[in-house]
C-alpha cells in the first residue's frame, strides 16, 4: 500500500516517541546483578594485567618467529642450502617410502 | 571533578589486579547502562546484555585513556554490546516478523487518518512500542541501531560514527538512505498488518 507524505510525516511521529518511550519503562538491576558480574570475573583465573601481558606477550612471540622464519628462508635461498622444489619432493617420497 | 579522579584511580587499581574493586564501578554505573541497553533491545534480555557490558567493560578496562568521561566511555561500550546482540539475532534468523494486534491497527488507523487521540495513553504506548518492533524487524542490526540512534536519541552522524566504530561517510550515506527504507518498511509493516 502507499502511503502519502503527511502519513509518513505521522508515522514517523509516532515512531520517535515511541522509540524515545522504549528506555523508559526499565525495571531497576536486580540486587543480585553485580554479584553475579563479580562471580564471572573472579572465575576466570587471570587479572586484567595478566591478561595485558600475555596477549603482548604472544603477539611479540609471534611476530620474532615469523621473522626469524623469514629471515632463514631468505639466507637458505641466497646460498642455496634451501633444497629447490624438485629435491623437496624427492626427499619426502624417500622418507615417505620408509 | 573529584569523583573523576577517584574512577580513574580505581580503574588504575583494578587493572593492577584488585579485582572485587570492580564491583563500585558496576554499583555507580549500571542504571546508566540499564537505560542505554534498554533503549536498543527487548526488555526480556535487558539484564543479560548488561551483564555482557559490564564483562566486555572489564576485559577492555586497560584499554581505557582517561580522554573521555568513563561514563561516555562504557556508555559505547553498551551500544556496540547491543549491536553484537541484534548482529546475533540476525545471524541466527531469531527477529520475529509478526502480524499487528487488532488494537495496534486500529490505533494505526486512526493515526494515517489523522484523528485525534481518544483512548487511554497507556494503549496508545503499548500500540506505538508495537509499532516500532513491527519497523525495527524489518532493518538490518545496523540500520536498527542507527534508527535507534538517529531518531530515538537524537545523535548527530558525528556522534553515531563514534559509537558504533564505522567513518563518518558511512554514518552519512546510511542515515540518508534510512529514510526511502524507513517507508518502504512501514508500508510492508501496513500491508502485514492489512491496515486499509
Amino acid at each position: 500500500m502507499k502511503l502519502t507524505p503527511e502519513q509518513i510525516e505521522r508515522l514517523e511521529r509516532e515512531l520517535r516517541t515511541g522509540l524515545k518511550e522504549q528506555g523508559k519503562s526499565v525495571a531497576p538491576p536486580s540486587r543480585t546483578f553485580s554479584a553475579s558480574i563479580m562471580r564471572e570475573i573472579n572465575s576466570t583465573s587471570a587479572s586484567l594485567a595478566e591478561a595485558d601481558f600475555s596477549e603482548a606477550f604472544i603477539l611479540r612471540y609471534a611476530a620474532a618467529t615469523a621473522l626469524v622464519a623469514v629471515c632463514c628462508l631468505v639466507y637458505g635461498w641466497g646460498t642455496g642450502y634451501m633444497p629447490d622444489d624438485t629435491q623437496l619432493s624427492a626427499y619426502l617420497l624417500e622418507t615417505l617410502a620408509g | 571533578m573529584e569523583s573523576n579522579e577517584n574512577e580513574h584511580e580505581l580503574i588504575k587499581r583494578i587493572i593492577a589486579g584488585d579485582k572485587n574493586l570492580f564491583q563500585n564501578l558496576v554499583e555507580r554505573h549500571q542504571h546508566t547502562i540499564f537505560k542505554i541497553v534498554a533503549g536498543h533491545v527487548p526488555a526480556g534480555h535487558v539484564e543479560e546484555v548488561a551483564h555482557d557490558t559490564f564483562i566486555r567493560i572489564y576485559n577492555s578496562l586497560h584499554t581505557y585513556g582517561g580522554q573521555a568521561s568513563f561514563a561516555a566511555w562504557a556508555s559505547t561500550l553498551a551500544v556496540r554490546q547491543c549491536y553484537d546482540f541484534w548482529r546475533k539475532r540476525y545471524r541466527s534468523r531469531e527477529v520475529p516478523m509478526s502480524a499487528l494486534a487488532p488494537d495496534t491497527e486500529n490505533w494505526l488507523e486512526s493515526v494515517l487518518a489523522g484523528q485525534e487521540d481518544t483512548g487511554e495513553e497507556s494503549e496508545h504506548s503499548a500500540a506505538r512500542r508495537e509499532l516500532v518492533q513491527g519497523l525495527l524487524a524489518e532493518f538490518s542490526a545496523e540500520d536498527r541501531m542507527l534508527v535507534t540512534l538517529f531518531y530515538g536519541e537524537e545523535r548527530s552522524v558525528k556522534e553515531c560514527a563514534a559509537i558504533l566504530g564505522w567513518s563518518f561517510a558511512n554514518v552519512k550515506v546510511r542515515a540518508f538512505r534510512l529514510r526511502k527504507k524507513l517507508r518502504k518498511a512501514l508500508e510492508l509493516v501496513m500491508e502485514r498488518g492489512k491496515v486499509k
